[in-house]
């Protein structure tokens, strides 16, 4: 199935919020119950690695915990009621080993991994939670990585949870990304350790809709893991890097509930996507007052002004960069009065990443980088309507007033 | 015992994705390496047709390691072709964000990635939290985070994790291989900065994202200056960011430097053999303005230069239309050595041989990898920190010679040292702290600067008119080496992009006079105590910080004419 | 005038529904281009709370939208249960309605020289295939436009209820699937203006040239309702 089909099935999914009763919330909490003393049955991965110790150690103590355990139950959008379940799958983080694989990436979401805010629990829980496999950190290399990556696969096998990284080349039957010393390619070896994988997921743009790679021409024919693997959950965690903040959200929810969030129609946690930007920019207020800034460095730019006309995509895409922002809140693509270039929408590399307004710089890939194609068209069609009236007129004049009267 | 040909695919803790194959002899001993980069995305490709000031978000996505590098260097390009010169304000604090990432790429690099082949971490666990301690109080008079208390929990808390079982990232490494020379107390506290670093490295980070917007993936520079005209004039931002790398600055220098010293010295000899030293030939495009003259005119942290075969008596001006790529072991056709403007290749892939062991092995007579070969002069050419301290020594220049030979003082080590496994990762170390002393001055300056009543940030330019034909280049240093984007630009679109990155210099394949590359020639003579576990292989690769993606790149070629060269099983031959 | 006679064509609430479209479709364009381009920026000496340039743009947008839709829905019951004429009827394509078409272009190409061959006091088939098209292209902004709205209510509630945001989705989502999602939906949203303006340049002159060419008064139709046609001398 060619990749446009595919975007067009999954965009069939309706992105509307069916509203939720008691019941259903009564239901997911004993499901998550169940799982949870089911998890506590496994042998654990980390004997003896106790989460309030190693939290103890950081200066956390069980009240702090207890906060923490709230704030990100809020975050999940699940009723207070799931609060103590929230803080339990945390303690049993370490349950559950990840598989982390890195394909046609740039690593940014590894690097984004590596940065998730401090002081926290979110950095501990990434030091106690079981990465079997993660090249850009492990230890090991070639055929003891490829050993360990095997031992993993089986140990695990249907209880891991595979974090892929980067987008899938099918061009030159996949040969534009070979990996192990078998150099397998990129699209067997996604399928090969998705195969046993609990849920896949796939960590920033390109692994959710072939980002970079698939930027007009796509040159490799690059895709996104939703495009070439079937019958597991899958859930995009799209951005460009991804927040690490909403990993591990993620993470939690699919241990708790042992089953993906509720996701929208680009099956994305509708906890962290389910946002516009736009709607929680700190200058809304200068867009809606028609406070724009002009061009970078200008007055509008010194006092803040809204970047909507120097191409912040914020009204097209949906995160939660404008309330967590980055870096433990430094800042954030806005703050810096660059805008957002919408890195977390699909085919954002033709439709978004640019410094026009949002209507000014559609990308047509079909014709080769014609910016601005809709007025042109637009402006083409009226001109040509304009001559075709001008010439109808001048005949008819010319013609003179005769009808069937005096014809 | 006959030559054995040994394959390390993945090489781990690096970005991107390599492999390396060498050839052994009876004694272990590597007399042949081969280095291929084995993912491709075609980024320049994609670049054509785009509008030049859009390139940058897009190049940057290159890497997100040494994330915004690329940004830079391509905005840079498009402002040579405008002939732009950007403000005061924007020059300094592009300095800083570039600056933040040194500061951040380079501890990360030797604790996170590099350390694990130097320290052994279940040697660690026997150690004794005193003795450590006192080992600490050898290297540096305040030690960073070395109580005996501290080491103590470090060692309880890794004990811990290494009996529970599974290993996580540690897990089926070479633990107790014989080239592990560190003691346990040394382990231990190399050990305890690892943990401190991955900590710290957060913190780092902040700084990029404060004039940056995020980290990785930077958003604020814009072709013609910066858009964080907000947190340039507001002084709790540059206090901020000033705090933030006085405390990076501590790590720096009290756990980094004393770090690099201890290996240092324990792997002197190794060093003084000149283990892992390489093709002797480096290369700087020169970076950080410190004045605000056109780019290529102004007074530069980091000059530009070029040295022949490990002779620092002499360095040589750089001239960029001496630079060529090559392809003659690569996977793209042709095998002419062409300039960036001009560099025209397609795709031509040959894939792998199936051993008789099962294994895929490249094919190393023909084309073997998908990174070009920089040539300078005809010659394969090292570049990165050490590139840049050996250009720094040999063009006299005052600041980074007296941190070269602080360094090697304090040590004890003569300059020899540098040329080898150690010395590039000892480079690296010098580099971080200069620069991190020079950014605090960038702070003041800039502080300054504002407070004078200058707040400008962007230089205004017509776009149509001068996009209309253009080309320029943005060559200046990224933290892995010299990076070069090469533009031209026709009708406000761009025509022909190239890149040359740092790691396409250092990971390059065989040139056409059969020259071996950096990595390959690094790894000749490398013995392997164990010629299962290549740790020594993964050392030496790892002293040049590889950044495969970065490496990796194609000129020219149209999306749909790709079909052509499509092979069907490629591993059969 | 003995050879005139008057004739309605418009009743006065099909009027109504024109001149509202027409002042919707004006107040859209030029809303809409504001929200495209913010061509001009709010009084800087005023403070935000009291400018809301942009704001006003938008509400000025939706409620022109919400004029284009109350009249859309009106227009489609017209269309099949009107009393005074029913237009679908002209819609189908049966012989008359297929030759009446060919007649009436025909007549318009030739410069109104030829015998015209077909009706003028009753709304022909032409007329009436040019005003379906107009109406497909602004029931189509709607659920494009819809979309988009919706774009602002991610939580799934609304000031009026969940039910709103939830009822927006289950009409427009398929706009999503049609126009390969939300930046092709923003596409056809923002072509379809060109086309509806487009459509109202060539259906004003076609109505002026009617009146002048025809002289039987078809411009007065869209205001007093009434043209004159001649009595057929056959």
């Amino acid at each position: 199935m060619n990749q446009w089909m595919t975007e067009q099935i999954h965009a069939a999914h309706s992105n509307r919020i069916e509203p939720r009763e008691q019941a259903y919330y009564d239901a997911l909490f004993e499901k998550s119950k169940a799982r949870l003393e089911s998890l506590r049955a496994e042998a654990p991965l980390h004997e003896g690695m106790d989460i309030h110790a190693a939290l103890a150690e950081e200066g956390m103590d069980r009240r702090d915990f207890m906060k923490w355990a709230s704030a990100t139950t809020a975050t999940l959008m699940l009723p207070a009621m799931f609060q103590p379940l929230v803080a339990e799958a945390a303690e049993l983080f370490n349950r559950v080993p990840v598989i982390w694989t890195n394909l046609q990436d740039c690593a940014g979401n590894t690097e984004a991994l590596l940065r998730t805010s401090a002081p926290t629990i979110d950095e501990l829980i990434l030091d106690v939670i079981s990465l079997e496999f993660h090249e850009v950190i492990m230890a090991a290399a070639g055929h003891e990585a490829e050993a360990q990556l095997e031992d993993a696969m089986a140990t695990f096998k249907g209880r891991y949870i595979l974090a892929v990284e980067g987008s899938i080349p099918l061009g030159l039957d996949g040969q534009y990304g070979v990996k192990g010393p078998h150099a397998e390619t990129y699209l067997d070896h996604v399928r090969r350790v998705g195969a046993d994988a609990f849920a896949i997921v796939a960590m920033g743009s390109c692994a959710a809709f072939g980002g970079v790679p698939a930027a007009y021409p796509n040159p490799t024919n690059a895709v996104g893991v939703k495009d070439v693997v079937r019958g597991k959950p899958i859930i995009n965690l799209s951005g460009c890097p991804v927040h690490p903040h909403n990993i591990t959200s993620t993470i939690i929810h699919v241990i708790l509930t042992g089953q993906p969030p509720a996701l929208d129609n680009l099956m994305r946690p509708r906890f962290a996507y389910g946002y516009r930007i736009h709607d929680n920019c700190e200058r809304r207020a200068h867009f809606d007052a028609g406070h724009f800034v002009e061009e970078f460095g200008d007055h509008g730019a010194k006092h803040n002004y809204c970047l909507y006309k120097v191409g912040c995509k914020g009204p097209m895409t949906f995160n939660n960069c404008s309330i967590i922002r980055f870096n433990d809140g430094a800042n954030w693509p806005v703050g810096v009065g660059r805008g957002c270039i919408g890195c977390s929408e699909p085919d954002f590399w033709d439709k978004y990443a640019h410094e026009r307004p949002v209507a000014a710089g559609v990308r047509m890939a079909p014709f080769g980088g014609v910016e601005k194609s809709v007025d042109y068209f637009g402006l083409g069609l009226l001109t040509a309507v304009g001559i075709g009236i001008a010439v109808h007129a001048t005949a008819s004049i010319m013609a003179g007033k005769k009808d069937e009267e005096n014809a | 015992m006959t030559k054995k040909h040994i394959i390390v695919d993945p090489v781990t803790r690096i970005e991107g994705h390599l492999r390396i194959e060498a050839v052994l002899d009876e004694n272990n001993v590597i007399t042949e390496a081969y280095s291929a980069g084995t993912m491709f995305r075609g980024i320049e490709t994609i670049l054509k047709g785009r509008d030049p000031r859009d390139c940058g978000l897009l190049t940057m996505r290159i890497c997100g390691v040494c994330t915004g590098t690329h940004y830079q260097r391509s905005i840079e390009a498009v402002e040579h072709a405008f002939e732009i010169t950007i403000p005061k304000n924007a020059r300094l604090v592009r300095n800083l964000i570039q600056g933040a990432l040194y500061m951040h790429d380079h501890p990360v690099h030797f604790y996170n990635l590099h350390g694990l082949d130097w320290v052994d971490i279940t040697s660690a666990l026997k150690a004794d939290p005193a003795k450590a301690a006192a080992e600490a109080l050898k290297w540096c008079d305040t030690p960073y985070n070395a109580s005996v208390g501290h080491y103590r929990k470090v060692a309880q808390r890794l004990t811990k994790f290494v009996k529970q079982g599974r290993l996580g990232p540690f897990a089926n490494a070479y633990w107790e291989n014989k080239s592990y020379k560190l003691s346990p107390e040394q382990n231990l506290v190399a050990a305890s900065h690892y943990l401190d670093c991955l900590d710290v490295q957060r913190d780092i980070a902040k700084m990029h994202a404060i004039f940056g917007g995020k980290s990785p993936h930077p958003q604020s520079i814009v072709v013609g200056g910066v858009t964080c005209v907000q947190d340039i004039i507001n002084p709790a931002r540059v206090a901020e960011f000033k705090s933030i790398l006085n405390k990076t600055l501590d790590f720096v220098k009290h756990a980094y430097i004393p770090d690099v010293l201890m290996a240092g010295t324990v792997y002197a000899d190794e060093a003084l053999a000149g283990i892992g030293k390489g093709v002797g030939n480096f290369l700087s495009y020169g970076d950080f303005n410190l004045d605000d003259l056109p780019f290529y005119e102004s007074k530069k942290l980091f000059p530009a230069g070029v040295v022949y075969d490990f002779d620092i008596s002499k360095c040589y001006d750089l001239d960029q239309l001496k630079i060529t790529e090559d392809v003659t072991h690569a996977w793209y056709k042709g095998s002419e050595q062409l300039h960036p403007f001009k560099g025209k290749t397609e795709p031509e892939y040959t894939g792998y041989r199936k051993g008789e062991d099962g294994f895929a092995y490249l094919k190393t007579e023909g084309k073997y990898s998908w990174s070009k070969t920089p040539l300078y002069e005809d010659r394969v050419m090292e570049v990165g920190p050490l590139a840049r301290m050996v250009i720094g020594v040999a063009k006299g220049d005052p600041l980074i010679t007296e941190y070269v030979q602080g360094f090697l003082k304090r040590g004890n080590l003569p300059v020899k040292v540098l040329f080898s496994t150690v010395g590039r990762t000892a480079a690296r170390a010098i580099e971080t702290v200069m620069m991190g002393e020079e950014m605090l001055k960038w702070c003041d300056e800039l502080a300054a600067n504002v407070a004078s009543g200058d707040q400008e940030t962007w230089t205004k330019f017509d776009f149509d008119r001068v996009s209309r034909d253009a080309e320029g280049f943005g060559m200046a240093e990224a933290p892995r080496g010299g990076l070069g984007h090469w533009v031209k630009i026709k009708n406000g679109q761009v025509e022909h992009y190239q890149i040359v990155v740092p790691s396409t210099w250092n990971s390059a394949p065989r040139s056409h006079k059969g020259d071996r590359g950096p990595y390959e020639e690094a790894l000749i003579g490398v013995k392997l105590s164990d010629p299962k576990q290549p740790l020594e292989i993964l050392r030496t690769v790892h002293s040049f910080d590889p950044c495969i993606a970065c490496a990796i790149h194609l000129v020219d070629t149209k999306g749909k004419t790709l079909a052509e060269y499509k092979v069907s099983g490629a591993c059969d031959v | 005038m003995s050879d005139r006679v008057r004739i309605k064509r418009m009743t006065p609430a099909m009027r109504i529904i024109h001149w509202a479209t027409v002042f919707a479709v004006i107040v859209c364009v030029i809303t809409g281009y504001y929200i495209a381009y913010p061509f001009y920026q709010a009084q800087i000496s005023v403070e935000a709370t009291e400018s809301f340039v942009m704001a006003w743009n938008r509400w000025g947008h939706f409620i022109s939208a919400i004029i284009l839709d109350v009249t859309a829905i009106w227009v489609i019951y017209l269309y099949f249960f009107s009393r005074f004429e029913k237009p679908y009827k002209k819609l189908l394509p049966t012989r008359a309605n297929i030759v009446e078409y060919g007649r009436v272009v025909y007549n318009l190409i030739t410069l109104n020289r030829k015998p015209k061959g077909f009706d003028t006091r009753h709304n022909d088939s032409f007329n009436i295939v040019n005003f379906a098209i107009l109406h497909l292209m602004l029931i189509l902004m709607l659920f494009t436009g819809l979309q988009l709205y919706v774009h602002g209510f991610g939580s799934g509630h609304s000031a009026i209820g969940a039910w709103w945001p939830w009822m927006l989705h289950l009409v427009t989502d398929w706009t999503l699937w049609a126009f390969g999602g939300k930046v092709g939906v923003r596409v056809v949203h923002h072509a379809l203006m060109y086309g509806i303006l487009a459509w109202a340049m060539l259906h004003i002159y076609y109505q002026i040239w009617r009146t002048i060419f025809w002289r039987e008064g078809d411009i007065n139709i869209v205001f007093g309702g009434e043209k004159f046609a001649r009595k057929r001398s056959a």
